[in-house]
């Protein structure tokens, strides 16, 4: 079985700033894999190259074994991205944003018609239908570019820090769909600051600091790479990106 | 000077205008600025060394006698011109002020009083109101003294008094709004009613270019009106009314008034309203939402082109302030539409074949550029379109459909009418046409990503919309295109032989410049 996703020596630089530097990595298909990192270590500029918002300066990410540099319409169709401040329609409501989300991704219309019906009832969004989603909250807008995200039924959904926003019973909805998601063969790859989420849905984390992968795995194989065994993922965490840190100031002194 | 306090507010305020004036002139061209500047100094000049001698007259008239009915008459037509626009901008600055601006939160909730808060909005909108007429009035001024007539630097204090009157009043009636119709629909409201507001003093203004029969009319209707404005009437010119005007002259008795009314009328403004300020602005951040506007089922198209055709469509139409301004610019063509018909002299046929493919072009055009500008400018989720596996140049033409079918569909009638009279029309409805997508392409191919908010300069967050090249090289384009449509029907030969001179390598330009630039929409 293919790789959902594979980073090959993945390379972003934005002018001296290297944001990417030879990242690789493999997700499996139907695996819930979290990516974290410090401010700026360049998850997101990874993660929006995966979905084709950004060009990779040097080598390739391959989605499902379609390049996204190559053949960047096919790598395109099994996956959804939704960004940490999610882009949508003011004047538009959310069933026509959801329809227009259907349509970019060719989805029958009856099909998505009534999957759009289930998502907004399940999300909470149905007694507010009638409204122009400018008059939303910052947690319901969430809630609504969630719901396009999963409209079109992808076979991998990239998550940017997707609680923001949400109040906690509807982090603990959207936490419950995304987990029902990957139970049902698809791929999650989600970024966040809330290690609490990593820790408890990951089934796989992996920490890149400074454009590199520092550490991947389970949260035990984490823990022995740390040395803090029984630690939480945040001592974890701090532990690997700080020795990192110390590594890469150690070889700029020598340089 | 002490925190807290109305001049520390102040000083924030006009640091903030300031940022934003001196931010924009950096990334506007400063050579059109220099440009323009030196351009109206050396024209003062030059007006000032012609009419040196009939100001000399004018100086005499001035020293000697107060001013005659004539130019009292000019004052106040003047003075009620800029009331309307000083009116306009204030408005416009209200609305940014008491509901834009992302500082309201944090200085609501702050120990300072609402009244010095107030205060201080208020006061930074009067100044951004005369400083915006001091541009223009400075030059003048410095003309009357030179002239020696130092009586019209009374133009200041009417100035003055004008922008604290035309401030004071758009606030209150802002604040009105939001009471009675809530923060939302009184934005919109104000929105449109500034857009009708300026189009009715633009096209009052132009009156006098309008056709000789609608003068003869205008002269009909205000018959009866007439001996309300003679000598001694209600509204004649020695009348109390008129002391706004007067105070340009320096009048004792007019420029006390206008400083007590003006003042007065601040006062009240700050200690009746500065209430209402907060709770309007606490209104405009929790309002609750609105009930339901529709609970109808709603039926998902089959097939992309139509489903992207659809959301255009329902964008531009459910913004008001978009399609008021969009027929502002439309209606500004009025008047020039006037001329030419006049000017033209034709009637029946004749008048037809001249007149509509000019219209067809001139609106058209304009209509298309602004709902290329809505469609591509303004979209609003790049990032989702980009994210898709749509290609963009399948978005891109798309878009360009989307802006292009309801000028097409508004203005076909046009080419019934000249079809039903037997007047020629495929080649009006070629160059009908070829001018609408052509003005859409240059204006798709050069467009760069801007807020809704500020695809009519509204919120002014951004300077993106100044791009003067692309407005120069689309205003030659849209007349050019005019120009052959105007020369066929009224069988110019060599404006034909111009105009496709000039339409051509327009085109060319336009595109060479996206190739250099690239694009930046994200889609």
């Amino acid at each position: 079985m293919e790789p959902a996703l594979e980073l090959i020596s993945l390379c972003k630089r934005y002018g001296d700033h290297i944001a990417v530097n030879h990242l690789s990595l493999q997700i499996e298909q139907g695996e819930f894999y979290a990516l974290l990192g410090p401010n700026g270590a360049g998850k997101t500029t990874t993660l929006r190259i995966v979905a084709g918002l950004a060009q990779a300066d040097g080598g390739d990410a391959l989605v499902f074994g379609h390049s996204v540099t190559k053949t960047p319409q096919l790598a395109k169709q099994s996956l959804a991205y939704l960004p940490d401040e999610p882009m949508l329609y003011s004047k538009l409501r959310p069933l026509e944003y959801l329809e227009f989300v259907a349509g970019l991704w060719s989805t029958p219309a009856a099909q998505a018609e009534r999957y759009a019906q289930d998502l907004l009832k399940k999300l909470d969004l149905w007694q507010v239908r009638g409204d122009f989603i400018e008059t939303y909250s910052r947690g319901m807008k969430q809630k609504l570019a969630l719901a396009g995200a999963f409209i079109h039924q992808p076979k991998m959904i990239i998550l940017d820090e997707p609680l923001t926003g949400l109040d906690a019973s509807a982090a603990r909805l959207v936490k419950d769909m995304l987990s029902d998601y990957t139970r049902q063969g698809n791929t999650i790859i989600l970024t966040t600051h809330i290690m609490e989420i990593a820790e408890r849905m990951a089934q796989r984390i992996g920490i890149i600091n400074h454009g590199q992968l520092v550490a991947e795995g389970t949260l035990d194989q984490l823990r022995a790479r740390s040395g803090e065994t029984g630690g939480t993922l945040e001592t974890v965490f701090l532990e690997l990106t700080e020795k990192q840190d110390l590594g890469a100031q150690e070889v700029e002194q020598q340089v | 000077m002490k925190v807290g306090t109305f001049p520390w507010l102040i000083q924030h305020e006009l640091r903030l205008w300031w940022r934003d004036l001196s931010q924009s002139w950096r990334s506007s061209q400063p050579l059109w600025i220099f440009l323009g500047v030196a351009s109206l100094a050396l024209g003062g000049l030059a007006v000032l060394s012609v009419l040196w001698d009939a100001l000399s007259e004018v100086r005499e008239v001035f020293l000697n006698t107060t001013p005659p009915v004539g130019v009292l008459w000019i004052a106040v037509i003047a003075w009620i011109g800029s009331f309307l626009y000083a009116f306009y901008i204030a408005m416009e600055r209200s609305l940014v002020a008491l509901f834009d601006r992302g500082d309201l939160d944090l200085l609501v909730s702050s120990p300072v009083s609402s009244k010095v808060i107030f205060a201080s909005r208020w006061l930074s909108v009067v100044i951004e109101v005369f400083l915006g007429f001091s541009l223009l009035v400075v030059p003048f001024s410095l003309l009357v003294v030179l002239v020696g007539i130092p009586k019209l630097l009374g133009i200041y204090p009417a100035l003055i008094g004008l922008s604290l009157t035309a401030t004071s009043l758009a606030m209150l009636l802002v604040l009105w709004l939001v009471r009675f119709l809530g923060a939302r629909r009184a934005r919109t409201f104000a929105q449109v009613l500034t857009a009708v507001l300026s189009t009715l003093l633009f096209v009052a203004v132009q009156l006098t270019n309008l056709s000789q029969t609608s003068s003869q009319n205008i002269g009909t209707w205000t018959a009866p009106l007439r001996p309300l404005f003679v000598e001694g009437g209600p509204l004649g010119p020695d009348s109390l009314v008129w002391f706004p005007a007067r105070t340009i002259f320096l009048d004792p008795l007019s420029v006390l008034l206008t400083i007590l009314f003006s003042s007065a009328l601040a006062w009240l403004t700050i200690e009746i309203l500065h209430r209402s300020f907060v709770q309007g602005t606490q209104q405009s951040v929790t309002a609750k939402r609105a009930p339901a506007y529709s609970t109808q089922a709603v039926h998902f198209r089959q097939g992309f082109t139509r489903i992207l055709l659809f959301k255009e469509w329902r964008i531009i139409g459910r913004n008001p302030y978009l399609l008021s301004q969009t027929f502002l610019q439309l209606l500004f063509f009025i008047p020039l539409l006037f001329v030419v018909a006049r000017d033209s002299g034709g009637s029946g046929i004749a008048g037809l074949t001249t007149v509509l493919p000019l219209v067809s072009v001139l609106v058209g055009s304009q209509l298309t550029m602004t709902l290329t500008g809505i469609c591509a400018a303004g979209e609003e989720a790049s990032d989702l379109l980009k994210s898709s596996p749509v290609p963009g140049k399948n978005i891109r033409r798309l878009k360009l459909l989307a802006a292009l079918i309801p000028p097409w569909v508004l203005l076909s009638p046009l080419f019934l009418v000249l079809i039903v009279q037997g007047a020629p029309w495929l080649i009006p409805l070629v160059i009908f046409l070829s001018a609408t997508t052509c003005s859409a392409m240059l204006r798709l191919w050069n467009a760069r990503p801007i807020p809704m908010a500020d695809l009519f300069g509204r919120q002014r967050k951004t300077s993106q919309s100044a791009d003067v090249f692309l407005s120069v090289l689309e205003a030659i384009s849209v007349f050019a295109w005019a120009a052959l449509a105007f020369s066929l029907g009224s069988n110019h030969g060599w404006l034909t032989g111009i105009s496709l001179v000039v339409v051509v390598p327009t085109f060319a330009l336009g595109y060479a410049r996206s190739r250099a630039l690239g694009t930046s929409l994200g889609f």
